[in-house]
């Protein structure tokens, strides 16, 4: 079927919740200071500088201080406010708390950003029949645990809940139902889609349109033609249809990283130090997502493109480079590199433990 | 009260009790010591009600008396006084300290006056306490020795985690088979079981012991005291080293089961020279995390290998021992400095260890024992990660 479908493919409705703390990191130097509360507080670089706000408290706002601005223009707005140079490891801790609570609700989560996160609850580890609910379950949690408040949309997508968490911040609580979908669009004005931007809204004034309901008269074709590609997906935006999945975050199966030679090897030595290459850039793409894994996988192909690959599993995972050169430089000897020539060479780290380094414990 | 005490004496009796002084003292009458002056003895107490110190030095008493005073005043200057005797008198409600600055003429006359309190209400060392007691003889199997040994070879395993009161202490048993002392923070264990050793009474207990105590009975047991008797009661164990007393109050059990944690089947046996195995240790942990301390150990025929690598220093370090070995190939990690902390103990020779797998405490003892002596330690293994 090439045909948008008038409704989501699904035999349910969807129930989505878009989960946004308020004002984040301001709320959280707020909680965690008391002297900031009921102050305009400003998270964020140095005036100096060329320091952009990260995050205003409900005060600061009151002055018309928005993320994003330089720090300079919001110093001068609201000369009062109270400048904290952000602290993203605590931002990332509570952020961790967060997902926390909201995992208990279901593993169907996507986190946005660090304050940010879309649930589907459609079926939940707490059996609540109702989005409304569970969202009013996890506001209440967020502020119990945290102490911290946050704005819920709920609704049968993301791009609808996205939408209705955003209309009465803070702490507020939007629903969405399936039934009232398009009568929520008619008034809403096109800039409240994310991505359209300033651009966008400009062209579509061209032909009249500023909300959400005008946008849906027009033919899909001509948005196509104005807006290029993403047209057709304003077009389905506008009916309220949104069938991306909530995607819970995934860490990769394997990581890898192979070369091929424009001319083939047969000399050991340079096989050595091309997978000296290979597995010291596997280990610093590891470190960087903090993976570490227990099988490695040598991949070697011959001139004709045969193909073969070798693996090893040790007890113990292995994020190093040294260590991880000379247990493939083991696996190149069960190949046969070198009587062969070697068109591609290839290394992979799999089986990752997925746990930080722990002592163990006699007692537990 | 009036005496004349040397210097000397009068300082290794402050320095004695001095640690027993509170630092932070619920009442203000326990940063002082309590002194008094009876027969041609003084004897000096602190206490900071969990542990309580006295000890007596020889004195010339005139006029006896008891008193107490600021225990860090009179430190500081009996500390800096020269050798010489000193004239310690209460004059006017204040204690009185004077004599010459150093031995011989012509060295000077120091006089200093300090404010007193009244001894009522200092917490005293009773002559003795209720519970099983144990005597101690000098050159005999059960002497001072011994229990220093017994608490230097356990008492770092001791654990700091205040969740966890009961590891916060050493656990010390005596039965008619010998005494044990056992200390674990989780992470590691020590065990020092000595068979063969019986005292009068041959009653059976456990307590266990605070830090802090043996820390202060192995300093005593460094210098000229001999332990003569312990006893051990309910709620608190009393030594009397002679001229000193320790009263401690005990951490309340029970103790964990520590035996059903000791692994068997451990099949994997590895016996490496103490003096290879130490030093390298020391070196490779220089490229462990200065967080986690990983060192991995990989064991292959006859081979140690030990590996470490820092993200912080940026680099690898790799070390290939010669040991002892038959079993299958091994590997496990381990925190370095766990590692070391046992190694030390075992001082020189050869360690054997056995190991099972990855997750599996790891045994290790000497390779040689004295005589009805028993030693081991356990040590988790690190789960390695990202």
């Amino acid at each position: 079927m090439t045909l948008p479908a008038p409704e989501p493919p699904h035999h349910y409705h969807r129930k989505v919740i878009h989960i946004d703390m308020d004002a984040f990191y301001a709320s959280v130097e707020q909680r965690d200071d008391p002297s900031l509360r009921g102050q305009p507080v400003v998270v964020g670089g140095d005036p100096e500088g060329r320091g952009v706000v990260a995050a205003a408290s409900y005060e600061a706002r009151a002055f018309g201080i928005h993320s994003a601005m330089p720090m300079k223009t919001a110093m001068r707005q609201c000369p009062r406010a109270i400048r904290v140079p952000a602290d993203f490891g605590r931002y990332r801790r509570v952020s961790a708390e967060l997902h926390e609570i909201l995992y208990q609700y279901t593993d169907l989560v996507e986190p946005v950003a660090l304050d940010e996160a879309y649930l589907d609850v459609t079926f939940n580890k707490l059996d609540i029949p109702f989005g409304q609910r569970a969202a009013r379950m996890i506001k209440a949690d967020i502020r119990r645990q945290l102490r911290l408040t946050a704005s819920a949309g709920v609704g049968p997508n993301k791009f609808l809940a996205k939408i209705a968490s955003d209309l009465k911040k803070p702490d507020g609580l939007v629903v969405v139902a399936p039934g009232a979908v398009h009568d929520f669009l008619r008034e809403l004005p096109v800039a409240k889609i994310s991505g359209v931007g300033e651009v966008t809204r400009l062209r579509l004034l061209e032909i009249a349109v500023t909300t959400v309901g005008e946008l849906g008269q027009v033919p899909e074709e001509e948005l196509v033609r104005r807006l290029g590609k993403r047209g057709a997906r304003l077009h389905r935006l506008s009916m309220g249809i949104d069938d991306d999945p909530v995607t819970p975050e995934r860490e990769p199966k394997q990581l890898s990283s192979e070369t091929t030679f424009t001319t083939d090897l047969y000399d050991a030595g340079e096989m050595r130090s091309a997978l000296k290459q290979l597995a010291e850039g596997l280990s610093g793409r590891l470190r960087r997502r903090g993976l570490s894994g227990r099988v490695l996988t040598l991949k070697v192909r011959y001139p004709g493109f045969e193909t073969v690959t070798r693996s090893q599993t040790r007890p113990l995972p292995e994020d190093r480079g040294a260590p991880l050169l000379r247990r493939a430089c083991e696996l190149i000897e069960r190949t046969d590199a070198g009587r062969r020539g070697v068109r591609l060479l290839g290394l992979g780290v799999s089986s990752f433990g997925g746990e930080e380094s722990r002592q163990l414990d006699l007692f537990e | 009260m009036k005496l004349t005490v040397d210097r000397s004496e009068l300082w290794r009796g402050i320095d004695t009790v001095l640690d027993a002084v509170a630092s932070k003292p619920a009442q203000p009458l326990l940063s002082n010591l309590l002194i008094e002056a009876e027969g041609d003895r003084l004897t000096l107490s602190a206490s900071d009600l969990d542990l309580s110190m006295r000890t007596s030095v020889s004195a010339a008493v005139a006029v006896p008396g008891r008193t107490t005073v600021s225990a860090r005043t009179l430190a500081e200057i009996v500390r800096e006084w020269p050798e010489a005797e000193l004239s310690v008198v209460i004059e006017d409600g204040q204690l009185v300290l004077s004599g010459s600055l150093g031995t011989g003429g012509g060295s000077g006359e120091g006089r200093y006056s300090l404010a007193v309190a009244s001894p009522e209400g200092f917490p005293e060392i009773p002559e003795s306490v209720e519970g099983v007691s144990i005597r101690f003889e000098s050159g005999s199997d059960l002497d001072s020795q011994l229990i220093r040994t017994m608490i230097d070879k356990t008492s770092f395993a001791v654990s700091k985690d205040e969740t966890r009161p009961v590891l916060n202490g050493v656990l010390w048993g005596i039965g008619p088979e010998g005494m044990a002392m056992v200390a674990t923070d989780g992470s590691r264990l020590a065990e020092f079981r000595q068979s063969g050793v019986f005292f009068e009474g041959g009653g059976t207990t456990e307590v266990i012991l605070p830090p802090q105590l043996c820390s202060q009975l192995s300093k005593l047991l460094e210098g000229p005291e001999e332990l003569i008797s312990a006893t051990l009661g309910n709620s608190r164990v009393l030594f009397d080293l002679g001229h000193t007393q320790i009263l401690s109050r005990l951490i309340e059990g029970p103790y964990v089961d520590y035996g059903q944690v000791v692994p068997k089947g451990n099949e994997n046996k590895l016996t490496v020279d103490v003096e290879r195995l130490l030093p390298a240790m020391r070196r490779v942990s220089i490229l462990s995390s200065s967080y986690t301390h990983q060192v991995r150990m990989s064991l292959s025929r006859d081979n140690v290998e030990l590996t470490a690598s820092s993200q912080e220093v940026g680099g690898e370090a790799r070390e290939i021992l010669p040991a002892t070995y038959a079993a299958d190939a091994l590997e496990v990690a381990y925190n370095s400095q766990f590692f070391i902390d046992i190694l030390r103990k075992l001082e020189s020779g050869e360690a054997e260890m056995e190991l099972k797998d990855t997750a599996t405490a790891a045994i290790v003892r000497p390779a040689q024992q004295s005589e009805g002596q028993e030693l081991y330690y356990l040590l988790m293994p690190m789960r390695p990660g990202g």
